[in-house]
């Protein structure tokens, strides 16, 4: 039954007034003749108020005549009368048509561009784009994919790989950057052995070439360590891939000055919201007061506005946040500010070496007045060893 | 009314409800909602809080509390 009445919403159903004596045979008949009536409501002894659909009281009137009794229709309800009122209001209608038309034409075009890979310069990418007609507000249809890869590829030469995917208004340019090629020497090939940094060789075993240095020779970069040539006894020198392994004692250093009175920059944890909204290039701010705080940092955090995951509108919404800071005096003790720099050092150092032996490390403190200068040291072994080729 | 007998002997062998068989009222109430009256043979009063219908065994009459 409660479909029979959500059928009769669509349909138009009416609020009826039954007037009359006889009301209890007006209702059987109604049963008699499969009227439904709903929501009936008695009120005192003569009056009834139900609800009936627009089809049934038709042949309401002819049972209202047979049992003597009155009918008034106190409310039309239903679509059909809704929409009957608002006949005369034509933008009503148009309006959601008019949005619907305009989604449709918008959803056309391209109106964001995405470049997703690491390591690659966007700007320099969508330039290129934009230069072969790959820009913002450009009909997805013109977009002419292949002809953009291929500039793409021409244009850049670190590039392994780059595809193209328009998802809505959505374009996204996904592109690979190809790692250089390393500089191995083949096995079969006659080589040299560098050193890699200046050091101290603390030990060194070659199994094939001729060693240059000895343990104690202070090399320096690009020193040439062991030669790839073999001096026979009966034969004459002949080259040969050198293979040895060097250790030698190479020193990492990190330094830092620092003051003792220190200003620092804290923020009080006032902020202050202003948006704008800009349509392409068209922008409108919302708030043009300055803005009332002497320091602060501005945090800007623009969102395109989309509907569903793709289709993004050409409007964007941007929010600049205010951020108040506090200047603050920090007067640090030598000891504190000492401790300080060298955790912050040696953390920077650890990441540097990783974990390669450790033998010594040292402290250097210069104090001069509001200045510490710290330097930490570290000296490592390490293989220092690379090959180069022979021409 | 023999054959009335032996066709109300039928119905229950077969288990067919007794609201469909003959023509004995049936009436379910849900709390103070709903009120459905099965085989009535119509309405003789009808009030906010009153009803009174016709049936084949007797007058029934409702009053909601």
């Amino acid at each position: 039954m409660q479909i029979k009445q959500l059928y009769s919403y669509f349909s138009g159903y009416v609020n009826i007034i039954v007037e009359g004596y006889y009301i209890e045979r007006f209702i059987n008949k109604c049963a008699s003749e499969n009227i439904y009536l709903w929501n009936m409501k008695r009120d005192g002894e003569c009056i009834l108020y139900t609800n009936v659909s627009t089809e049934d009281f038709k042949r309401l009137k002819n049972i209202a005549k047979v049992t003597k009794c009155k009918l008034k229709i106190s409310r039309k309800r239903g679509i059909p009368f809704k929409a009957n009122k608002y006949r005369k209001r034509k933008l009503f209608f148009i309006l959601p048509l008019i949005i619907l038309v305009f989604l449709f034409v918008i959803s056309k075009f391209v109106w964001n561009i995405e470049v997703i890979g690491n390591d690659i310069n966007k700007d320099e990418i969508l330039s290129i784009t934009s230069n072969n007609g790959l820009k913002t507000g450009i009909l997805k249809s013109k977009v002419d994919k292949d002809k953009i890869i291929n500039q793409i590829r021409l244009n850049r030469s670190d590039i392994s790989w780059c595809g193209i995917k328009i998802e809505g208004t959505n374009v996204v340019i996904e592109i690979e950057k190809a790692r250089e090629k390393p500089d191995i020497v083949d096995k079969n090939d006659y080589c040299d052995i560098v050193s890699s940094r200046d050091a101290i060789i603390e030990s060194i075993e070659v199994t094939s070439g001729t060693a240059a240095v000895e343990k104690g020779d202070v090399v320096k970069k690009g020193d040439t360590l062991v030669y790839g040539i073999i001096e026979g006894k009966y034969t004459d020198s002949r080259k040969v891939h050198s293979l040895a392994n060097i250790k030698a004692k190479v020193w990492y250093s990190e330094s830092k000055k620092e003051y003792k009175e220190q200003r620092i920059e804290k923020s009080t944890g006032k902020e202050e919201n202003y948006y704008q909204i800009s349509l392409n290039n068209f922008k409108i701010n919302f708030n043009k007061r300055v803005s009332k705080f002497q320091n602060y940092d501005t945090i800007k955090n623009s969102n395109r506005l989309r509907i569903f995951n793709n289709f993004y509108l050409p409007i964007e919404i941007t929010k600049f946040t205010n951020i108040e800071k506090k200047e603050e005096k920090i007067n640090y003790s030598e000891e504190e500010l000492k401790k300080k720099i060298v955790d912050d050092l040696k953390n920077k150092l650890k990441n540097k070496i990783k974990d390669k032996e450790i033998i010594d490390e040292n402290v250097i403190v210069e104090d001069k007045n509001s200045i510490l200068k710290v330097k930490v040291i570290y000296e490592v072994i390490e293989d220092i060893g690379i090959e180069q080729k022979i021409n | 009314m023999k054959m009335k007998n032996n066709l109300s002997k039928i119905n229950e062998f077969l288990e067919i409800p007794k609201e469909v068989s003959s023509d004995i009222p049936k009436i379910t109430m849900v709390g103070n909602e709903e009120l459905l009256i099965e085989n009535c043979k119509g309405i003789l009063e009808y009030e906010d809080f009153f009803i009174k219908a016709k049936s084949s065994m007797r007058k029934y009459q409702h009053k909601w509390i």
